[in-house]
């Protein structure tokens, strides 16, 4: 049994909302008008229920992007606000949170989310109210279609498998199994490890598919053991995991772990290190996640705005490394960018000039940071932003897969290695 | 033979787990004929204090011990203290469920507003692997399921073999009787709420111990299996609950280990409509007529 | 902002069906359908497959059994049918002379175990994802705005509650509700004047189940997805709670209770602004949820609008004295205990605990 998170109880929240609002309204029109006035990007991720770290991840980018953004001036003048709307990972109370977002956010000019959780039910509803999304799920239906304002910075759950494959054959690995909980996002990884594994010659003796939260797992367990397998791929939520590998362990079969991006965060490690003990922690669990060097002008400048927005959330160096946050810090820049170039904070008019700020070509003066852009801007330059998680080729679907490529497995965010691009990207095509 | 094995032996040790809460649940219903729904969340609160010692001491009697003490004092003032008011007040047994249901509610959101998100973790205890024909399974589940045992065989010994014991089953049976014969029917009722609530806490802390991460459902999780045990035992028969416990946790693994681990629910499901079907009046005959709450 | 309002209201109407629906069953009949949820959900996936089309064409990315995409009102229909049949089932096995609060029970695990499978099996309905991208009925042949088609999906809403409401009173003031409301106070007088307690239970309980189906397909049709977390079991004490606070039996009681529910959590919300992380306070609003509920079983378990007292003879012409409340006395509470039951049957003792 989950959380619990029901739509009916959405009428609570939603009528709080609505009288707010109308305070907020009447206190808005007093000073309507008032030049420099603020403009909203908020997060709209899952920020309770078993997924709550997508949302704490997401939001994390957007107060050192703010920082940056105001201390130049502004966009155009009107200060950035970073805001929050759950949607409790759950899809239907998410569609009534974005109806409420969008209709009680005033001077709402962009969308960081949703997530996978939620997106294909409320994708559609925030394309067609016309603002600006950068979804942070991985779902792979949306790799292809064609929502005007949707745009996505990250990886597909399939190619996550597929690196998890090729990162357990650049190992060594000849015998894997995958344990998956049978949620949509653990479930995406699925395809690309059993696709891609025997393509490098690998053989794939397990494939379990788990219902979370149960008291045990010995007899699934007791499936994988027998096929002797030389290592784990897993993604689950921490306390499936927790039981899952203890009882791994009991049974003396402990092998090396590896997860996908869904296993990252202070949740999992803490019930996988409980589980099994802190030195096999260490020595057995590692990751695959989308990386990008801790380097360089533009993640100086978005460390740096970390440790100013210090206010907003407790030991800020946690997310320094993390490219789930870096991505929406620079998806905010990106943003803030396109208005600048557009002239207008209105979604439906900066949309269009999202391409022209991030499109590699001759002649566009590389930027970094949000003042580097302005200025360059203003004296007439075409400009490509580079951010912290590199650069943004978006294709015609608006994805720009190819950044995350490389991908780096970490234990306790120690950097083991990096899974070439070329390499990736002949394992999907193949 | 080697699947058939596995299937008994993890079932067992799953089954047990269900089996002495379900002990602890269908006793004290049989007693006292109050259906205590907030029991699920009173075995997530024993996981609570367990991780709160386990801190400090990683003794395992110790904190069964502490499990036990802690869930029968939560479930003696729920039990003695507020269900009895309520049941002074004139409150029937279906009002006497709704108020159960709240207490449950406040407890486990309660559990979840202190915690906050994330979940927590024991230490697991660490056992050593040993095989039982080609079952793996670890010195703590054994001791785990030695304990469950233990305290099953305990509980009937009381009831065989004890005054008190016969006193009980003379209350659950029919209480203005028992009074008429000098039983203390109210000393019954409070030790049949202690009772339960001691094997609650031990199968919170057993549970705990087991899953290793937990979070405020955790316990409503297996209550679940405790409720489908106590109703294909017989609700109200400890010894039904004992059997009702470990042949769910085999029917169970088995429909794991043949058909698909997907499928669990749905076997239990299965198992408790057939009941349900088969013999509704034949087996809850006792409890299916107008009986109320006794005073 | 008028999107807001509407979409609050829309959710509202849905509400105050459901709670009717519940209260047919738990405030007339007696019937204590602590499962009430899982009929909504059937009515809700119904009307949500019954709109989607086959499971393959949107790139198969939602898998789910059957699908096909039918015009406008009959996904609802379907999702009504669906509800009234899973009840028909249920009740079947649970409308016997089960006591009051074991019967409770069955059906509370009957509602555990269906959210059970149905996050386990991810084909039959999606899983723990859910259903999404429903479409929304007539969207394309009307044509209008968005804000324009909630206006529309509002009064067609209010429709229905209209509907409901009319059937409802309908029902209640014939001779059906009599009987219902007999067999409720007393099973076994009304049995002994030739009703047929069981039949008029499970009709209660068929037709509950029904007007549930209603309000969760009317409810998917608008928010366009619909997922296991959106109908856990304590959705079913929400409404119970509504109700409770309301005055079972009474369908102003149950509609104010409905609304005004979430109205004294917008007290608790407004002065806890932010407090703590997100999710404390919906923690928090369950916790107010069973408070209240002990605070009126205990203070006031008639509720704010008490049952009406019915008088089938107008009037008896004599001057009101205490003795003839004593001879009717006024249904004031549920949940008050039957008066002493006839000494049961002895031979049972020995076979109790075993």
């Amino acid at each position: 049994m989950r959380r619990v998170r029901g739509v009916r109880r959405g009428v609570a929240t939603a009528i709080a909302g609505m009288l707010i609002v109308v305070g907020g309204v009447v206190a808005t029109a007093s000073g309507a008008g008032a030049h420099g006035s603020q403009v909203v990007i908020d997060t709209f991720n899952p920020f309770s229920g078993p997924d709550n770290q997508f949302g704490f991840y997401e939001f994390a980018g957007c107060p050192p992007a703010a920082y940056w953004i105001n201390k130049a001036g502004g966009i155009m003048g009107h200060s950035l606000k970073c805001g929050t709307v759950d949607t409790r990972g759950d899809p239907a109370d998410a569609v009534l949170a974005a109806q409420k977002m969008l209709a009680s956010t005033p001077n709402l000019v962009g969308v960081l989310g949703p997530s996978s959780d939620e997106d294909t039910a409320t994708v559609s509803i925030i394309n067609s109210a016309k603002v600006t999304m950068f979804d942070n799920g991985g779902t792979v239906a949306l790799s292809s279609t064609n929502y005007k304002y949707f745009w996505r910075t990250l990886p597909a759950d399939n190619v996550s498998g597929y690196a998890l494959a090729l990162w357990a054959h650049m190992k060594g690995y000849t015998k894997a199994a995958a344990i998956f909980a049978n949620d949509v996002s653990a479930q995406g990884n699925d395809p690309g490890v059993v696709a891609g594994f025997p393509a490098l010659g690998g053989h794939l003796v397990s494939n379990l598919s788990v219902t979370p939260d149960q008291s045990s797992y010995n007899t699934e367990l007791q499936r994988v053991i027998s096929a002797h397998p030389q290592v784990i791929l897993t993604e689950s939520d921490p306390q499936t995991a927790g039981v899952l590998f203890s009882e791994l362990k009991q049974a003396g079969h402990l092998v090396p772990i590896i997860g996908t991006a869904g296993t990252v965060g202070p949740d999992y490690n803490k019930a996988l290190s409980a589980a099994i003990g802190k030195k096999d922690f260490q020595k057995y669990f590692s990751i695959v996640y989308p990386y990008a060097p801790a380097s360089g002008a533009a993640w100086t400048a978005y460390d740096q705005g970390l440790s100013k927005a210090k206010d907003e959330y407790k030991n800020p160096g946690q997310f320094s490394n993390n490219a789930y946050t870096m991505a929406p810090y620079d998806n905010v820049i990106t943003m803030a960018l396109a208005m600048v170039a557009a002239k207008s904070t209105t979604p439906s008019v900066y949309n269009n000039y999202i391409i022209n700020v991030t499109r590699p070509r001759t002649g566009a003066v590389v930027v970094h940071t949000y003042a580097q852009g302005v200025q360059e801007l203003k004296a007439g330059k075409q400009i490509q932003y580079i951010g912290a998680s590199g650069s943004f080729p978006f294709n015609a679907h608006h994805a720009s897969p190819g950044i995350y490529a490389d991908v780096l497995p970490a234990s306790g965010n120690k950097l083991i290695g990096t899974i070439p691009t070329q390499q990736l990207s002949r394992l999907i095509a193949h | 033979m080697s699947l058939l094995v596995d299937t008994i032996v993890f079932g067992i040790i799953s089954g047990t787990l269900v089996a002495i809460g379900a002990v602890g649940f269908t006793l004290q219903y049989g007693v006292t004929n109050v259906l205590n729904l907030a029991y699920g969340s009173i075995l997530t609160s024993a996981i609570f204090i367990g991780y709160l010692l386990s801190e400090h001491t990683t003794a395992l009697w110790l904190l069964l011990v502490a499990g036990a003490l802690w869930g029968a004092g939560l479930s003696y003032l729920l039990g003695m203290g507020l269900i009895a008011a309520f049941v002074r007040r004139g409150t029937n047994s279906v009002g006497i469920a709704i108020v159960t249901v709240s207490v449950g509610l406040i407890i486990q959101f309660g559990l979840e507003a202190i915690q906050g998100p994330g979940l927590l973790s024991f230490q697991s205890v660490a056992g050593s692997p040993f095989h039982i024909f080609n079952a793996i399974v670890s010195t703590t589940q054994t001791t785990l399921v030695g304990v469950a045992v233990g305290l099953m065989i305990l509980i009937h010994l009381l009831l065989r073999h004890t005054r008190l014991g016969l006193a009980m089953r003379a209350t659950s049976a029919d209480p203005s009787l028992s009074r008429g014969c000098g039983i203390s029917t109210n000393r019954i009722r409070t030790l049949s709420w202690l009772i339960s609530g001691g094997l609650c806490g031990v199968t919170g802390i057993i549970l705990g111990i087991s899953v290793g991460a937990f979070q405020a459902t955790t316990g409503n999780d297996l209550f679940i299996l405790v409720i489908a045990a106590a109703i294909v035992g017989g609700i109200g028969r400890p010894y039904g609950a004992m059997i009702g416990g470990l042949a769910l946790g085999i029917v169970s693994e088995a429909t794991a280990a043949v058909l698909s681990p997907a499928l669990k629910d749905v076997v239990a499901c299965g198992v408790i409509v057939l009941v349900l079907v088969a013999r509704p009046q034949g087996i809850f005959s006792d409890y299916s007529a107008s009986r109320s709450v006794a005073l | 902002m008028q999107f807001y309002v509407t979409s609050v209201l829309i959710v509202t109407c849905v509400n105050v069906i459901a709670a009717w629906g519940l209260d047919l069953q738990f405030g007339s009949t007696g019937i204590n359908n602590f499962a009430f949820i899982i009929f909504s959900a059937a009515g809700a996936y119904t009307a949500a497959i019954l709109s989607l089309g086959p499971s393959s064409q949107l790139g198969g990315f939602q898998q789910y059994v059957g699908g096909s995409r039918l015009p406008f009102p009959l996904p609802i229909i379907g999702g009504v049918i669906v509800a009234g049949l899973l009840a028909l089932v249920v009740g079947a096995v649970t409308m016997r002379r089960l006591r009051g609060d074991y019967e409770a029970v069955v059906l509370l695990v009957l509602s555990l175990i269906a959210t059970g499978v149905a996050l386990a099996q991810i084909g039959l309905l999606n899983g723990p994802a859910g259903l999404a991208l429903i479409p929304k009925p007539l969207s394309s042949t009307l044509g209008l705005s968005s804000l324009g088609y909630q206006w529309v999906y509002l009064a067609w809403s209010l429709f229905l509650v209209l509907l409901v409401f009319l059937f409802l009173r309908r029902l209640l003031r014939a001779p059906f509700g009599r009987n219902l409301r007999a067999a409720r106070d007393n099973e076994a007088a009304a049995a002994a004047v030739g009703r047929n307690v069981f039949s008029l239970r499970m009709q209660s309980f068929v037709i509950g189940g029904m007007i549930a189906g209603l309000s969760g397909a009317l409810l998917v049709e608008f928010v366009n997805a619909w997922a296991p977390g959106s109908w856990l079991y304590p959705e079913t004490f929400a409404l119970i709670t509504a109700i409770i606070v309301g005055g079972r039996a009474n369908m102003a009681g149950v509609t104010i209770g409905t609304i005004l529910v979430p109205v004294l959590f917008l007290e608790v919300t407004r002065f806890l602004p932010a407090i703590g992380y997100p999710g404390l306070i919906d923690a928090l609003e369950w916790v107010v949820i069973g408070m209240l509920t002990l605070i009126f079983m205990w203070f006031r378990p008639q509720g704010l609008v008490p049952e009406r007292r019915r008088r089938f003879a107008p009037s008896l012409h004599l001057s009101p004295r205490p003795e003839q409340s004593q001879l009717s006395p006024p249904i004031d509470s549920h949940f008050a205990m039957a008066r002493p039951a006839p000494a049961e049957p002895v031979s049972s003792t020995e076979a109790a605990m075993e």
